[in-house]
């Protein structure tokens, strides 16, 4: 009889428990990545890709990019890394680190947080970076170039 | 049973650490929540005051009570109103100001702290068992690599690396006699160059640096390389150094197709024990090394690596039997979703005066690894042949797992398994557990 009760209670609890992750809605926000609006640069989503894997490090216009990454802890840099670089955030970390310590490194890469980057980004017309759509909403001088849902 | 005992001790340590929170940036963090704070507080107060200012400056009131007032009154209300919607605007025009000038100042800041020297570095710490019972056991300071680095201008870099390998201690004799009495370990300027980064098709490179020869000679560094042992044949084929010149650079041959060259002149392995200063001959080496990069699958490069050194003393810098080295190699590294490929051909041919003692020397390896959240497996399969000849080669299967902590913060497990043709030759396994470090940003 206690047995019974207890298998009971036990799916019971392993069907609640189902129901709450497969109904959680995704917290995560659309991650936007954005240039200065006076760039005319027509960029696609795999020349992002080459930009952030430091394979290209200069506009078309032969200026050299700006380019913004944010901390490994935000959220959105693990959203931007696992779904344009197929990577997580540590490994892309990891790999500046390598290219730096390697002396191979081509980008002039700043790590800062979203709201920096998006401030940095309205005032210099090479930069280019990452951040949440709601962040971007506030800022005028930045054109989005892409959006990535996670 | 000792040795057991010990790798069940090392992995129950090992353990323990994979729970250790990571701290490295919380300075940072700190410091970004600080000024994120600061704007927070700044944009609510500017959103308060324009609300402010929205507000009509004369409220509309229906009421007969404004009639009821004098003209005059209404004249010195309607002042005292204009003048205090002034002072609002003037604060709002300083605070925008204000911001405005704390976001450049905090860009200047920012330039100001890169154009400084950058200190950064590495570090790791063993722990090394044989299967061979007159070896012991031990614990290897391995590493303390530090890197400076100084950015001139936009064009203009300085890099340099300065390596202690196993904890050195270089101390002399009490005695006044100058004569050293414990000298252990290694002390070795690995790096020290200027760039001249003209585009991203011409850069220029002077002084030393680690040879531009297949992945591993350059992507050594134990934070992010698998594996604590290199594999066999890396820095006996091609040198592990030049002092010289290099010139590289990047084309787009088709949309989203690259070539990336490195070409280089240098003193070659002729360099007295790499001295940075002597060169025991006239002769130099040259090398160049291509790369093609394609947008297949994550990550897609193929390259090979040429090199050449007329008079090259490697084989004995101590006397003067040097050889025509002529080397070339092919790598390869490809990565899609979680899997890494990575795999290295290289082949040295040694010509002496005379044609008897000529050689070959051959190496290769391929390895795989697969990544699942913050661990590492992986297997590699290594094969060195020193002087040609069958009964020099030597087979080593490696197998290795990565944990990573956090981006500085590595721990990892290695066991390798030597097999030699030579039949006088037993084989031979060995294991390596070791941290790792990244001390920068």
């Amino acid at each position: 009889m206690m047995r019974n009760i207890t298998l009971k209670y036990l799916y019971v609890t392993l069907i609640t428990v189902t129901i709450m992750f497969i109904s959680a809605p995704s917290l995560a926000q659309p991650m936007v990545v954005i240039v200065n609006v006076n760039n005319t640069e027509s960029i696609s989503s795999e020349m992002i890709k080459q930009i952030y894997s430091d394979k290209r490090n200069f506009w078309e216009t032969g200026n050299p990019i700006l380019l913004f990454e944010l901390p490994v802890k935000d959220k959105g840099r693990e959203i931007f890394s696992e779904t344009l670089l197929n990577k997580s955030a540590i490994t892309s970390q990891s790999d500046w680190s390598n290219r730096y310590v390697k002396n191979t490194i081509k980008n002039k890469v700043k790590m800062k947080p979203q709201k920096i980057v998006a401030k940095f980004v309205s005032i210099n017309k090479h930069a280019i970076g990452y951040i949440a759509a709601s962040v971007a909403e506030k800022h005028n001088n930045i054109k989005i170039i892409m959006t990535i849902n996670e | 049973m000792k040795v057991t005992r010990n790798v069940i001790y090392i992995v129950l340590a090992l353990c323990l650490f994979t729970h250790l929170p990571a701290t490295a940036d919380e300075a940072l963090n700190i410091k970004n929540n600080e000024l994120d704070q600061r704007i927070i507080a700044l944009e609510k107060l500017v959103e308060s005051l324009i609300l402010e200012n929205k507000k009509p400056i004369f409220p509309i009131n229906n009421s007969t009570s404004s009639t009821q007032l004098s003209n005059n009154k209404q004249q010195q209300l309607n002042q005292k109103k204009i003048a205090e919607h002034s002072v609002q605007l003037k604060k709002v025009n300083d605070i925008s100001e204000q911001a405005e000038m704390a976001i450049y100042s905090y860009e200047d800041l920012s330039e100001e702290i890169s154009n400084n020297i950058n200190i950064a570095g590495y570090a790791d710490v063993e722990y090394r068992g044989y299967n061979d019972p007159n070896k012991n056991e031990e614990f290897r300071i391995h590493h303390l690599s530090l890197f400076f680095t100084k950015q001139f201008d936009n064009n203009i870099k300085f890099f340099s690396e300065i390596e202690y390998e196993d904890a050195p201690k270089f101390e002399g004799a009490s005695d006044g006699s100058g004569n050293s009495k414990v000298s252990s370990g290694k002390i070795f300027v690995e790096a020290l160059n200027f760039d001249w980064n003209y585009s991203q098709h011409f850069n220029m490179r002077l002084g030393r640096f680690f040879t531009p020869a297949g992945i591993w000679s350059e992507d050594h560094y134990p934070p992010f390389v698998t594996t604590q042992e290199r594999p066999l044949h890396i820095r006996k084929i091609f040198p592990q150094l030049v002092d010289g010149i290099l010139v590289f650079g990047s084309t787009e041959i088709v949309q989203n197709h690259f070539f990336n060259y490195t070409t280089f002149l240098g003193n070659g392995e002729s360099e007295a024990n790499s001295s940075g200063k002597t060169d025991l001959n006239s002769s130099k080496g040259v090398g160049f090394k291509g790369d093609y990069s394609a947008p297949w699958l994550d990550d897609f490069i193929l390259g090979f690596t040429l090199y050449q050194d007329n008079n090259d003393s490697s084989v004995n810098v101590n006397e003067t039997i040097n050889a025509k080295k002529f080397a070339y190699g092919y790598h390869v590294k490809l990565r899609q979703n979680d899997f890494t490929f990575q795999g290295e051909y290289s082949k040295g041919t040694l010509d002496f005066e005379k044609s008897l003692e000529n050689y070959k020397t051959e190496g290769y390896y391929a390895q795989l690894v697969y990544k699942l959240d913050q661990w590492g497996l992986g297997y590699r399969y290594d094969v060195f042949n020193e002087k040609d000849i069958t009964i020099e080669e030597i087979t080593r299967n490696s197998l290795f797992v990565n944990y990573h902590v956090n981006e500085h913060f590595t721990i990892k497990g290695e066991y390798h398994h030597d097999s030699n043709k030579a039949l006088l030759k037993n084989d031979y396994g060995f294991y390596v557990l070791s941290i790792t470090g990244y001390l920068g940003k």
